[in-house]
């Protein structure tokens, strides 16, 4: 006969190992419940910011602000509609991605790969510098087409549907013209992989 | 020996309640577990397809996907994919075409065919929609259109359909540039239900 109190070590050791496995349990169920959460959270709060960011520089930026933003995967070029809030005539006398400097044309679906007139001195204002200009009026819009730029693997995400980059827009005054201003990117500006 | 003898009863009474509440969590947890899992690995596939569809897809979301058979009409009859469109964006975008991977031809309507006759389309082409017309949407806009495509959700009298899937391709324009395409990441999928 085994005395009372072996007997009730063993009890108590096999209830710890009960509790044991049940903490464990269910630290394994709150850890996985977290997981789904966050996987969830962070799809829908990519969403999110993209809206908002697509509400920013579609009216809250000044003075231009972006209706449109492309990137067309078969010629790796920027479409950017630009419109201006200001009250006067401007001129963009510059146009940045992710502080690379891209020379830019007018759009004109007429033409191959939708290249109208070219706005600067060069094709290629990312190795040669170049000066830009495009006139436009208060409350009017401007479609611009871009310079190649990287490629759609480099811009387009994973699932090749889109991103976002920095924008800076250089600028002056037609009737001031010694002196330029910067609209740059409060936020990053998104875009539709096409 | 009386008072320990107590003790024990209360301690067996607790850890039995105990066992019971976890064995009915475990119960409950595995019925949850076996509902969710329950679904097929296609319903599964379909579901994300429709999230991504109607959450994640921009600027043209589609809201909803069903699609539709005519078995009871004759062999041979096309099926049905009807799809609602909303312009996410902020600005108004003009559809003008759409395409589906593996589908030559194929023509589009505003209102779903119950017989599986054709009626009047939208005004369809090669690539879905005349784009002289095209599918105008406002911010915000919702637009239900009924494709039927050559192959999809189309009844055969020895294997009648149960599911569709096909890339999807939109072609718009919006005030600024003309002949942009989306393409999904995902495709547009759903089950082909006999119509009524």
């Amino acid at each position: 006969m085994r005395p009372i109190g072996s007997r009730r070590s063993g009890r108590l050791s096999g209830q710890a190992t009960i509790e044991y496995i049940l903490v464990l349990a269910m630290s394994i169920i709150i850890v996985l419940i977290g997981i789904g959460l966050y996987s969830y959270l962070v799809d829908s709060g990519q969403e999110l910011q993209n809206s908002q960011l697509r509400l920013y520089w579609s009216q809250q930026a000044r003075p231009f602000i972006i209706d449109d933003s492309l990137y067309e995967t078969s010629n790796h070029r920027f479409y950017l509609a630009i419109s201006s809030l200001a009250d006067e005539e401007l001129n963009i006398s510059g146009i940045m991605l992710n502080n690379t400097p891209l020379s830019f044309y007018l759009y004109d679906d007429t033409q191959p790969d939708n290249l109208g007139a070219l706005k600067c001195t060069s094709v290629d204002c990312t190795s040669t510098p170049c000066a830009c200009s495009a006139r436009i009026r208060p409350g009017a819009a401007v479609s611009l087409v871009t310079q190649s730029y990287l490629s759609p693997e480099e811009l387009c995400g994973s699932n090749g549907q889109g991103g976002k980059l920095m924008l800076l827009i250089t600028y002056d005054r037609p009737n001031d013209l010694d002196i330029n201003y910067t609209q740059t990117s409060l936020a990053p500006l998104p875009f539709v992989c096409t | 020996m009386a008072r320990i003898s107590s003790e024990k009863k209360a301690q067996t009474s607790v850890e039995y309640l105990v066992i019971l509440g976890v064995i009915l969590v475990i119960a409950l947890i595995a019925i949850g577990l076996s509902i969710f899992f329950g679904q097929t690995q296609g319903d599964a596939v379909m579901q994300e397809t429709r999230t991504y569809w109607s959450a994640q897809a921009f600027p043209i979301k589609i809201m909803d996907m069903q699609g539709y058979t005519y078995p009871d009409a004759s062999a041979g009859t096309l099926g049905e994919i009807g799809l609602v469109l909303e312009n996410d964006d902020s600005k108004p975008l003009n559809i003008t075409g759409l395409a589906l991977d593996g589908e030559s031809t194929f023509n589009v309507y505003s209102t779903h065919s119950v017989s599986g006759s054709l009626g009047t389309a939208i005004s369809g082409d090669s690539s879905g929609i005349n784009p002289a017309y095209g599918i105008k949407l406002s911010p915000g806009d919702q637009y239900t259109i009924y494709l039927r495509p050559g192959t999809a959700c189309k009844y055969s009298s020895g294997n009648p359909p149960t599911t569709f899937s096909r890339n999807l391709t939109i072609t718009y324009k919006s005030r600024y540039f003309s002949g942009i395409t989306f393409k999904g990441v995902k495709p547009i999928m759903g089950k082909c239900n006999p119509s009524s």
